[in-house]
Protein backbone atom coordinates (compact mmCIF):
# COMPACT_ATOMS: atom_id res chain seq x y z
CA UNK A 1 0.00 0.00 0.00
CA UNK A 2 1.34 3.43 -0.35
CA UNK A 3 1.55 6.41 2.08
CA UNK A 4 -1.24 8.26 0.95
CA UNK A 5 -3.80 5.12 0.71
CA UNK A 6 -1.82 4.24 4.66
CA UNK A 7 -2.99 7.70 5.72
CA UNK A 8 -6.96 7.08 4.30
CA UNK A 9 -6.76 4.31 7.01
CA UNK A 10 -4.90 6.79 9.85
CA UNK A 11 -8.18 9.33 8.59
CA UNK A 12 -10.62 6.35 8.73
CA UNK A 13 -9.63 5.42 12.51
CA UNK A 14 -9.32 9.25 13.99
CA UNK A 15 -12.49 9.58 12.39
CA UNK A 16 -13.89 6.73 14.65
CA UNK A 17 -12.89 8.06 17.66
CA UNK A 18 -9.32 6.20 18.19
CA UNK A 19 -6.81 8.50 19.31
CA UNK A 20 -4.37 6.71 21.59
CA UNK A 21 -1.09 6.97 19.26
CA UNK A 22 0.34 3.20 20.15
CA UNK A 23 -3.34 1.27 19.64
CA UNK A 24 -3.42 3.69 16.41
CA UNK A 25 -0.13 2.70 14.86
CA UNK A 26 -1.07 -0.98 15.78
CA UNK A 27 -5.06 -0.62 14.32
CA UNK A 28 -3.47 0.95 11.64
CA UNK A 29 -1.18 -2.09 10.66
CA UNK A 30 -4.00 -4.18 11.01
CA UNK A 31 -6.38 -2.56 8.86
CA UNK A 32 -4.26 -2.24 6.03
CA UNK A 33 -3.56 -6.03 6.08
CA UNK A 34 -7.48 -6.32 6.53
CA UNK A 35 -7.13 -4.60 2.92
CA UNK A 36 -4.29 -5.99 1.50
CA UNK A 37 -6.23 -9.12 1.67
CA UNK A 38 -8.95 -7.98 -0.03
CA UNK A 39 -6.55 -6.48 -2.31
CA UNK A 40 -4.68 -9.80 -2.87
CA UNK A 41 -8.35 -11.22 -4.12
CA UNK A 42 -8.43 -9.31 -7.02
CA UNK A 43 -9.88 -5.89 -5.48
CA UNK A 44 -8.31 -2.47 -6.33
CA UNK A 45 -7.82 -0.31 -3.31
CA UNK A 46 -10.88 1.70 -3.19
CA UNK A 47 -13.29 -1.17 -2.99
CA UNK A 48 -10.89 -3.04 -0.81
CA UNK A 49 -10.99 -0.26 1.65
CA UNK A 50 -14.98 0.27 1.45
CA UNK A 51 -15.15 -3.89 2.38
CA UNK A 52 -13.20 -3.39 4.95
CA UNK A 53 -14.37 0.24 6.69
CA UNK A 54 -17.63 -2.00 6.60
CA UNK A 55 -16.88 -4.89 8.15
CA UNK A 56 -15.59 -2.78 11.32
CA UNK A 57 -18.88 -2.75 13.95
CA UNK A 58 -20.41 0.98 14.70
CA UNK A 59 -18.00 2.18 17.11
CA UNK A 60 -15.57 -0.63 17.63
CA UNK A 61 -12.48 1.44 17.64
CA UNK A 62 -14.19 3.26 20.36
CA UNK A 63 -14.88 0.53 22.72
CA UNK A 64 -11.29 -1.18 22.11
CA UNK A 65 -9.55 1.96 23.16
CA UNK A 66 -12.04 2.29 26.37
CA UNK A 67 -11.82 -1.35 27.34
CA UNK A 68 -7.71 -0.97 26.33
CA UNK A 69 -7.35 1.98 28.68
CA UNK A 70 -9.35 0.15 31.76
CA UNK A 71 -7.14 -2.64 31.09
CA UNK A 72 -4.04 -0.85 31.69
CA UNK A 73 -5.58 1.92 34.16
CA UNK A 74 -6.34 -1.06 36.47
CA UNK A 75 -2.47 -2.41 36.69
CA UNK A 76 -1.26 -0.39 39.47
CA UNK A 77 2.11 -0.59 39.86
CA UNK A 78 4.87 0.73 42.14
CA UNK A 79 6.09 3.26 40.16
CA UNK A 80 2.99 4.39 39.88
CA UNK A 81 2.01 4.57 43.87
CA UNK A 82 5.34 6.31 44.22
CA UNK A 83 4.49 8.63 41.06
CA UNK A 84 1.01 9.80 43.33
CA UNK A 85 2.93 10.15 46.34
CA UNK A 86 5.31 12.70 45.42
CA UNK A 87 2.95 14.21 43.70
CA UNK A 88 0.75 14.85 46.74
CA UNK A 89 4.01 15.62 48.87
CA UNK A 90 4.01 18.44 45.69
CA UNK A 91 0.68 19.65 46.04
CA UNK A 92 0.99 19.24 50.32
CA UNK A 93 4.47 21.50 50.16
CA UNK A 94 2.83 24.07 47.99
CA UNK A 95 0.01 24.30 50.36
CA UNK A 96 2.23 24.81 53.10
CA UNK A 97 4.13 27.65 51.47
CA UNK A 98 1.23 29.46 50.77
CA UNK A 99 -0.25 29.35 54.46
CA UNK A 100 2.97 29.76 55.50
CA UNK A 101 3.44 26.46 57.60
CA UNK A 102 6.45 25.65 58.42
CA UNK A 103 8.11 22.34 56.99
CA UNK A 104 7.56 22.82 53.10
CA UNK A 105 10.82 22.44 51.93
CA UNK A 106 11.09 19.46 53.87
CA UNK A 107 7.79 18.00 52.03
CA UNK A 108 9.57 19.84 48.99
CA UNK A 109 12.59 17.33 49.12
CA UNK A 110 10.43 14.39 50.17
CA UNK A 111 8.60 14.85 47.03
CA UNK A 112 12.01 15.30 45.16
CA UNK A 113 13.30 11.94 46.83
CA UNK A 114 10.05 10.02 45.70
CA UNK A 115 10.45 10.86 41.97
CA UNK A 116 13.83 9.52 42.20
CA UNK A 117 12.76 6.82 44.05
CA UNK A 118 9.79 6.56 41.63
CA UNK A 119 12.60 6.45 38.92
CA UNK A 120 14.73 3.85 39.96
CA UNK A 121 11.74 1.92 40.84
CA UNK A 122 10.58 2.21 37.21
CA UNK A 123 13.76 0.74 36.03
CA UNK A 124 14.18 -2.16 38.53
CA UNK A 125 10.24 -3.17 38.25
CA UNK A 126 9.99 -2.66 34.67
CA UNK A 127 9.61 -6.23 32.86
CA UNK A 128 10.97 -4.81 29.37
CA UNK A 129 13.77 -3.61 31.20
CA UNK A 130 14.42 -7.07 33.10
CA UNK A 131 13.72 -9.38 30.10
CA UNK A 132 15.08 -6.84 27.66
CA UNK A 133 18.55 -4.92 27.21
CA UNK A 134 17.92 -2.50 24.24
CA UNK A 135 19.25 0.98 25.32
CA UNK A 136 19.49 -0.30 28.69
CA UNK A 137 22.85 1.49 29.90
CA UNK A 138 21.87 4.37 28.15
CA UNK A 139 18.52 4.84 29.81
CA UNK A 140 20.17 3.70 33.50
CA UNK A 141 22.91 6.31 32.71
CA UNK A 142 20.37 9.06 31.89
CA UNK A 143 18.28 8.42 35.37
CA UNK A 144 21.15 8.79 37.39
CA UNK A 145 21.63 11.93 35.61
CA UNK A 146 18.22 13.06 36.32
CA UNK A 147 18.59 11.77 40.13
CA UNK A 148 21.80 13.88 40.54
CA UNK A 149 19.81 16.64 39.06
CA UNK A 150 17.19 15.87 41.47
CA UNK A 151 19.61 16.15 44.39
CA UNK A 152 21.18 19.26 43.66
CA UNK A 153 17.86 20.46 44.04
CA UNK A 154 17.55 18.96 47.59
CA UNK A 155 21.26 20.07 47.94
CA UNK A 156 19.76 24.20 47.07
CA UNK A 157 17.07 24.34 48.96
CA UNK A 158 19.22 23.18 52.16
CA UNK A 159 22.16 25.46 51.37
CA UNK A 160 24.81 22.28 51.68
CA UNK A 161 28.36 22.62 49.76
CA UNK A 162 28.38 20.84 46.86
CA UNK A 163 25.52 21.77 44.85
CA UNK A 164 27.05 23.31 42.39
CA UNK A 165 29.43 20.34 41.71
CA UNK A 166 26.10 18.10 41.47
CA UNK A 167 24.22 20.52 39.28
CA UNK A 168 27.47 20.86 36.83
CA UNK A 169 27.87 17.45 36.13
CA UNK A 170 24.28 16.08 35.81
CA UNK A 171 23.87 19.23 33.74
CA UNK A 172 26.80 18.12 31.78
CA UNK A 173 26.39 14.48 31.44
CA UNK A 174 22.94 14.73 30.49
CA UNK A 175 23.72 16.87 27.95
CA UNK A 176 26.37 14.75 26.15
CA UNK A 177 24.66 11.60 26.98
CA UNK A 178 21.41 12.85 25.23
CA UNK A 179 22.95 14.44 22.42
CA UNK A 180 25.13 11.04 21.88
CA UNK A 181 21.90 9.60 21.79
CA UNK A 182 19.90 11.38 19.74
CA UNK A 183 23.02 11.70 17.35
CA UNK A 184 22.38 7.27 17.37
CA UNK A 185 18.52 7.89 16.69
CA UNK A 186 19.42 9.83 13.63
CA UNK A 187 21.76 7.35 12.43
CA UNK A 188 19.87 4.37 13.20
CA UNK A 189 15.98 5.13 13.98
CA UNK A 190 15.11 1.59 13.08
CA UNK A 191 16.93 0.38 16.16
CA UNK A 192 16.02 3.56 18.33
CA UNK A 193 12.58 2.83 17.82
CA UNK A 194 12.87 -0.24 19.90
CA UNK A 195 14.65 0.72 22.43
CA UNK A 196 13.31 0.90 26.36
CA UNK A 197 13.99 4.69 26.57
CA UNK A 198 11.18 5.30 22.61
CA UNK A 199 8.76 2.16 24.44
CA UNK A 200 8.41 4.58 27.75
CA UNK A 201 8.14 7.49 25.87
CA UNK A 202 5.68 6.43 23.73
CA UNK A 203 3.34 4.64 27.07
CA UNK A 204 4.25 7.57 29.48
CA UNK A 205 3.94 10.77 27.48
CA UNK A 206 0.63 11.56 28.22
CA UNK A 207 1.46 10.90 32.16
CA UNK A 208 4.89 13.53 31.46
CA UNK A 209 2.53 16.01 29.97
CA UNK A 210 0.11 15.55 32.75
CA UNK A 211 3.35 16.30 35.42
CA UNK A 212 4.32 19.23 33.17
CA UNK A 213 1.11 20.79 33.94
CA UNK A 214 1.07 20.48 36.93
CA UNK A 215 4.60 21.90 37.73
CA UNK A 216 3.40 24.83 35.63
CA UNK A 217 0.24 25.53 37.43
CA UNK A 218 2.06 25.33 40.81
CA UNK A 219 5.11 27.28 40.19
CA UNK A 220 2.86 29.88 38.54
CA UNK A 221 0.33 30.12 41.34
CA UNK A 222 3.40 30.34 43.86
CA UNK A 223 4.75 33.06 42.13
CA UNK A 224 1.57 35.13 41.42
CA UNK A 225 1.12 34.81 45.06
CA UNK A 226 4.15 35.29 46.65
CA UNK A 227 6.87 35.28 44.43
CA UNK A 228 8.46 32.82 46.06
CA UNK A 229 11.98 30.90 45.61
CA UNK A 230 10.12 27.48 45.77
CA UNK A 231 8.23 28.84 42.52
CA UNK A 232 11.90 28.65 40.91
CA UNK A 233 12.56 25.38 42.06
CA UNK A 234 9.40 24.39 40.21
CA UNK A 235 10.42 25.80 37.00
CA UNK A 236 13.40 24.41 37.12
CA UNK A 237 12.25 20.92 37.28
CA UNK A 238 9.46 22.15 34.86
CA UNK A 239 12.28 23.26 31.93
CA UNK A 240 14.74 20.32 32.57
CA UNK A 241 12.51 17.76 31.99
CA UNK A 242 10.03 19.14 29.61
CA UNK A 243 13.48 19.94 27.33
CA UNK A 244 14.36 16.42 28.23
CA UNK A 245 11.36 14.82 27.08
CA UNK A 246 10.45 17.05 24.20
CA UNK A 247 14.13 16.38 23.10
CA UNK A 248 13.80 12.99 23.00
CA UNK A 249 10.44 13.22 21.49
CA UNK A 250 11.87 14.82 18.18
CA UNK A 251 13.85 11.60 18.25
CA UNK A 252 10.54 9.97 16.70
CA UNK A 253 10.44 12.06 13.61
CA UNK A 254 13.72 10.50 12.45
CA UNK A 255 11.61 7.33 12.57
CA UNK A 256 9.49 8.96 10.32
CA UNK A 257 10.02 7.45 6.13
CA UNK A 258 7.60 10.07 4.69
CA UNK A 259 9.48 12.91 6.36
CA UNK A 260 11.70 14.76 4.12
CA UNK A 261 15.26 14.14 4.71
CA UNK A 262 16.63 17.33 4.16
CA UNK A 263 14.73 18.09 7.19
CA UNK A 264 16.20 15.44 9.44
CA UNK A 265 19.93 16.67 9.95
CA UNK A 266 18.65 19.98 10.97
CA UNK A 267 16.24 19.12 13.14
CA UNK A 268 18.97 16.97 14.94
CA UNK A 269 21.33 19.54 15.14
CA UNK A 270 19.08 22.15 16.18
CA UNK A 271 17.63 19.99 18.92
CA UNK A 272 21.15 19.23 20.40
CA UNK A 273 22.26 22.90 20.19
CA UNK A 274 18.24 24.27 21.57
CA UNK A 275 18.57 21.46 24.88
CA UNK A 276 22.33 22.56 25.55
CA UNK A 277 21.25 26.14 26.04
CA UNK A 278 18.35 25.42 27.93
CA UNK A 279 20.71 23.07 30.21
CA UNK A 280 23.60 25.01 30.71
CA UNK A 281 22.34 27.73 32.30
CA UNK A 282 20.59 25.94 35.30
CA UNK A 283 24.42 25.68 36.28
CA UNK A 284 23.66 28.52 38.56
CA UNK A 285 27.31 29.30 39.63
CA UNK A 286 29.11 28.71 36.53
CA UNK A 287 26.66 30.96 34.01
CA UNK A 288 25.86 34.22 34.66
CA UNK A 289 24.17 37.38 32.90
CA UNK A 290 24.61 38.26 29.59
CA UNK A 291 25.51 34.43 29.02
CA UNK A 292 22.29 33.06 30.87
CA UNK A 293 19.92 35.24 29.06
CA UNK A 294 21.72 35.03 25.54
CA UNK A 295 21.42 31.13 25.91
CA UNK A 296 18.09 30.49 27.42
CA UNK A 297 16.14 33.57 25.22
CA UNK A 298 18.24 32.07 22.04
CA UNK A 299 17.19 28.94 23.00
CA UNK A 300 13.63 29.85 22.76
CA UNK A 301 13.92 31.44 19.42
CA UNK A 302 15.81 29.18 17.88
CA UNK A 303 13.07 25.99 18.94
CA UNK A 304 10.08 28.50 18.32
CA UNK A 305 11.27 30.08 14.52
CA UNK A 306 11.83 25.61 14.12
CA UNK A 307 8.59 24.77 15.07
CA UNK A 308 7.05 27.48 12.94
CA UNK A 309 9.47 26.31 10.05
CA UNK A 310 7.99 23.00 10.37
CA UNK A 311 4.39 23.99 10.16
CA UNK A 312 4.56 25.92 7.32
CA UNK A 313 6.83 23.68 5.12
CA UNK A 314 6.96 20.09 6.40
CA UNK A 315 3.38 19.50 8.28
CA UNK A 316 0.19 17.79 6.62
CA UNK A 317 -1.87 19.89 9.34
CA UNK A 318 -4.85 22.06 7.69
CA UNK A 319 -4.50 24.63 10.11
CA UNK A 320 -0.49 24.43 9.42
CA UNK A 321 -0.41 28.51 8.38
CA UNK A 322 -2.06 29.71 11.57
CA UNK A 323 0.17 27.44 13.36
CA UNK A 324 3.32 28.04 11.75
CA UNK A 325 2.53 32.09 12.11
CA UNK A 326 1.75 31.18 16.05
CA UNK A 327 4.69 30.04 15.97
CA UNK A 328 6.53 33.06 14.85
CA UNK A 329 4.85 35.49 16.73
CA UNK A 330 6.43 33.59 19.79
CA UNK A 331 9.50 33.65 18.32
CA UNK A 332 9.18 37.55 17.73
CA UNK A 333 8.42 37.62 21.45
CA UNK A 334 11.68 35.30 22.75
CA UNK A 335 13.74 37.44 20.15
CA UNK A 336 12.75 40.67 21.03
CA UNK A 337 13.28 39.15 24.83
CA UNK A 338 16.59 38.74 24.25
CA UNK A 339 17.08 42.00 22.39
CA UNK A 340 15.76 43.80 24.85
CA UNK A 341 17.61 42.11 27.73
CA UNK A 342 21.07 42.13 26.28
CA UNK A 343 21.72 44.67 23.51
CA UNK A 344 19.17 47.58 24.57
CA UNK A 345 19.07 46.41 28.25
CA UNK A 346 18.77 49.80 30.54
CA UNK A 347 17.45 51.98 27.64
CA UNK A 348 14.07 53.67 27.39
CA UNK A 349 13.34 51.23 23.71
CA UNK A 350 14.28 48.24 25.62
CA UNK A 351 12.02 48.94 29.00
CA UNK A 352 9.01 49.89 26.32
CA UNK A 353 9.17 46.80 24.64
CA UNK A 354 10.03 44.76 27.96
CA UNK A 355 6.75 45.79 28.98
CA UNK A 356 4.88 44.57 25.64
CA UNK A 357 6.44 41.55 26.35
CA UNK A 358 5.52 40.87 29.59
CA UNK A 359 2.00 42.29 29.60
CA UNK A 360 -1.06 40.86 30.39
CA UNK A 361 -2.17 40.56 26.98
CA UNK A 362 0.78 38.21 25.83
CA UNK A 363 0.26 35.97 28.87
CA UNK A 364 -3.71 35.31 28.03
CA UNK A 365 -3.37 35.15 24.07
CA UNK A 366 -0.42 32.83 24.72
CA UNK A 367 -2.85 30.53 27.33
CA UNK A 368 -5.95 30.60 24.66
CA UNK A 369 -3.51 29.51 22.41
CA UNK A 370 -2.57 26.46 24.22
CA UNK A 371 -5.91 26.25 24.78
CA UNK A 372 -7.18 26.38 21.43
CA UNK A 373 -4.67 24.19 19.81
CA UNK A 374 -3.88 21.96 22.75
CA UNK A 375 -4.28 18.62 20.72
CA UNK A 376 -0.96 19.78 18.40
CA UNK A 377 1.53 18.36 19.96
CA UNK A 378 4.71 20.27 18.67
CA UNK A 379 3.37 23.82 18.95
CA UNK A 380 1.22 22.45 22.54
CA UNK A 381 5.05 22.03 24.21
CA UNK A 382 6.20 25.43 22.25
CA UNK A 383 3.63 27.45 23.83
CA UNK A 384 3.67 25.33 27.51
CA UNK A 385 7.22 25.99 27.63
CA UNK A 386 7.61 29.42 26.45
CA UNK A 387 4.70 30.54 28.73
CA UNK A 388 6.20 29.24 31.64
CA UNK A 389 10.03 30.76 30.85
CA UNK A 390 7.77 34.12 30.74
CA UNK A 391 5.89 33.57 34.03
CA UNK A 392 9.30 32.69 35.50
CA UNK A 393 11.20 35.53 34.46
CA UNK A 394 8.47 37.73 35.26
CA UNK A 395 10.18 40.85 37.46
CA UNK A 396 13.06 38.61 38.22
CA UNK A 397 16.40 40.06 37.23
CA UNK A 398 19.39 38.50 35.09
CA UNK A 399 17.06 36.35 33.29
CA UNK B 1 -21.74 -21.15 13.74
CA UNK B 2 -21.68 -18.30 16.86
CA UNK B 3 -18.82 -19.32 19.02
CA UNK B 4 -18.12 -15.97 20.22
CA UNK B 5 -19.83 -16.31 23.76
CA UNK B 6 -17.44 -19.63 24.04
CA UNK B 7 -14.58 -18.21 22.42
CA UNK B 8 -14.02 -15.25 25.17
CA UNK B 9 -13.20 -16.48 28.30
CA UNK B 10 -10.47 -18.50 25.84
CA UNK B 11 -8.65 -16.06 23.67
CA UNK B 12 -5.27 -15.30 26.33
CA UNK B 13 -5.04 -18.95 26.78
CA UNK B 14 -5.21 -19.29 22.49
CA UNK B 15 -2.86 -15.85 21.94
CA UNK B 16 -0.19 -17.77 24.57
CA UNK B 17 -0.07 -20.90 22.80
CA UNK B 18 0.42 -19.47 19.80
CA UNK B 19 3.19 -17.53 21.10
CA UNK B 20 4.73 -20.74 21.99
CA UNK B 21 4.52 -22.02 19.27
CA UNK B 22 6.37 -19.16 16.71
CA UNK B 23 9.09 -16.43 18.29
CA UNK B 24 6.81 -13.41 17.67
CA UNK B 25 3.28 -12.23 16.12
CA UNK B 26 1.58 -9.51 15.27
CA UNK B 27 -2.40 -8.59 15.72
CA UNK B 28 -3.05 -9.18 12.21
CA UNK B 29 -1.15 -12.16 12.26
CA UNK B 30 -2.63 -13.89 15.51
CA UNK B 31 -6.03 -13.49 14.15
CA UNK B 32 -5.34 -14.66 10.70
CA UNK B 33 -3.68 -18.03 12.28
CA UNK B 34 -6.37 -18.55 14.62
CA UNK B 35 -8.85 -18.11 11.54
CA UNK B 36 -6.45 -20.97 9.81
CA UNK B 37 -6.26 -23.37 12.42
CA UNK B 38 -9.91 -23.18 13.49
CA UNK B 39 -10.72 -24.16 9.32
CA UNK B 40 -12.35 -20.66 8.87
CA UNK B 41 -14.88 -21.55 12.04
CA UNK B 42 -13.24 -18.67 14.66
CA UNK B 43 -12.98 -14.75 13.68
CA UNK B 44 -11.23 -12.92 16.69
CA UNK B 45 -12.51 -9.22 16.25
CA UNK B 46 -10.37 -6.28 16.67
CA UNK B 47 -12.69 -5.57 19.88
CA UNK B 48 -11.79 -9.46 21.16
CA UNK B 49 -7.76 -9.68 20.72
CA UNK B 50 -6.24 -5.96 21.47
CA UNK B 51 -7.38 -5.62 24.82
CA UNK B 52 -6.14 -9.17 25.42
CA UNK B 53 -3.16 -8.39 24.32
CA UNK B 54 -2.61 -5.08 26.34
CA UNK B 55 -3.61 -6.81 29.28
CA UNK B 56 -0.90 -9.73 28.56
CA UNK B 57 1.29 -7.19 28.20
CA UNK B 58 0.69 -5.17 31.00
CA UNK B 59 0.97 -7.97 32.90
CA UNK B 60 4.25 -8.95 32.24
CA UNK B 61 3.38 -11.71 29.85
CA UNK B 62 4.11 -10.30 26.68
CA UNK B 63 6.74 -8.19 25.43
CA UNK B 64 6.08 -5.51 22.29
CA UNK B 65 8.46 -3.85 19.88
CA UNK B 66 7.72 -2.08 16.71
CA UNK B 67 9.18 -2.33 13.34
CA UNK B 68 8.64 -0.30 9.86
CA UNK B 69 7.17 -2.76 7.78
CA UNK B 70 5.81 -1.35 4.24
CA UNK B 71 5.75 2.22 5.23
CA UNK B 72 4.26 1.51 8.44
CA UNK B 73 4.92 0.26 12.12
CA UNK B 74 3.86 -3.34 13.17
CA UNK B 75 4.22 -4.35 17.01
CA UNK B 76 5.56 -8.17 17.52
CA UNK B 77 4.68 -9.92 20.75
CA UNK B 78 6.50 -12.46 22.28
CA UNK B 79 6.81 -14.26 24.94
CA UNK B 80 8.77 -13.52 28.40
CA UNK B 81 10.16 -15.70 30.55
CA UNK B 82 6.90 -15.41 32.80
CA UNK B 83 4.39 -15.89 29.76
CA UNK B 84 6.40 -19.12 28.63
CA UNK B 85 5.47 -20.50 31.95
CA UNK B 86 1.55 -18.85 32.02
CA UNK B 87 1.06 -20.51 28.86
CA UNK B 88 2.34 -24.04 29.82
CA UNK B 89 -0.03 -23.92 33.14
CA UNK B 90 -3.26 -22.17 31.21
CA UNK B 91 -2.84 -24.68 28.00
CA UNK B 92 -2.93 -27.57 30.44
CA UNK B 93 -5.48 -25.90 32.43
CA UNK B 94 -7.81 -25.38 29.16
CA UNK B 95 -7.14 -29.17 28.06
CA UNK B 96 -8.70 -30.41 31.26
CA UNK B 97 -11.38 -27.99 31.18
CA UNK B 98 -12.74 -29.41 27.66
CA UNK B 99 -12.21 -32.69 28.88
CA UNK B 100 -13.77 -32.03 32.03
CA UNK B 101 -16.91 -30.33 29.47
CA UNK B 102 -16.59 -33.40 27.09
CA UNK B 103 -17.64 -35.35 29.70
CA UNK B 104 -20.71 -33.63 30.97
CA UNK B 105 -22.06 -33.43 27.30
CA UNK B 106 -21.68 -36.99 26.62
CA UNK B 107 -25.05 -38.93 26.69
CA UNK B 108 -25.38 -41.21 29.60
CA UNK B 109 -23.99 -44.35 29.62
CA UNK B 110 -26.87 -46.88 29.89
CA UNK B 111 -25.86 -48.54 33.28
CA UNK B 112 -25.97 -52.43 33.71
CA UNK B 113 -27.31 -51.63 37.65
CA UNK B 114 -30.68 -50.32 36.44
CA UNK B 115 -31.59 -54.14 35.04
CA UNK B 116 -29.99 -55.33 38.90
CA UNK B 117 -33.28 -56.60 40.67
Amino acid sequence: MTQEEIDRVRQLLTGMGLSDPSLQKELIDHVCCDVENYMAQGMGFEEAFEKTKNDIPKNQFRQIQKETMEVLNKKIRLTTVFTYLSFFMLVLATAFKLMRFPGAGHLLMASFVGLAITLLSGLVTHPLIRERGRGRVALFALSVSVILFLTSLCFQLLHLPGMSFLRGFSVISSILILSGYAVYSYLFPVKVERHLIMDYIRKESQGIEKSLIILFVFGTSLKLWQNDFISVVFFMMLFSFGSLFYFICTWQYYQMKHAESISKPGALVISIIAYAMIMLPSMVNYIDVPLRILLVWGAYTLVAATVAVYYFRHSSENLRVVLGFLSLLVAVLCGANLLMKSVWAGTAVGEFYLGMVYSPFVYVGLFIALILFFKKPAFRALVLMSLAMLVHTYHLPGI
Amino acid sequence: MEYSEYIRGTIKTLVLKLLTEKEKMYGYEISARVKELSGEEIELTYGALYPILYKLEADGLLMAESEVVENRARKYYSLTKKGKEVAREKVSELGKFIEIIKTILQPPKASLEIYVP
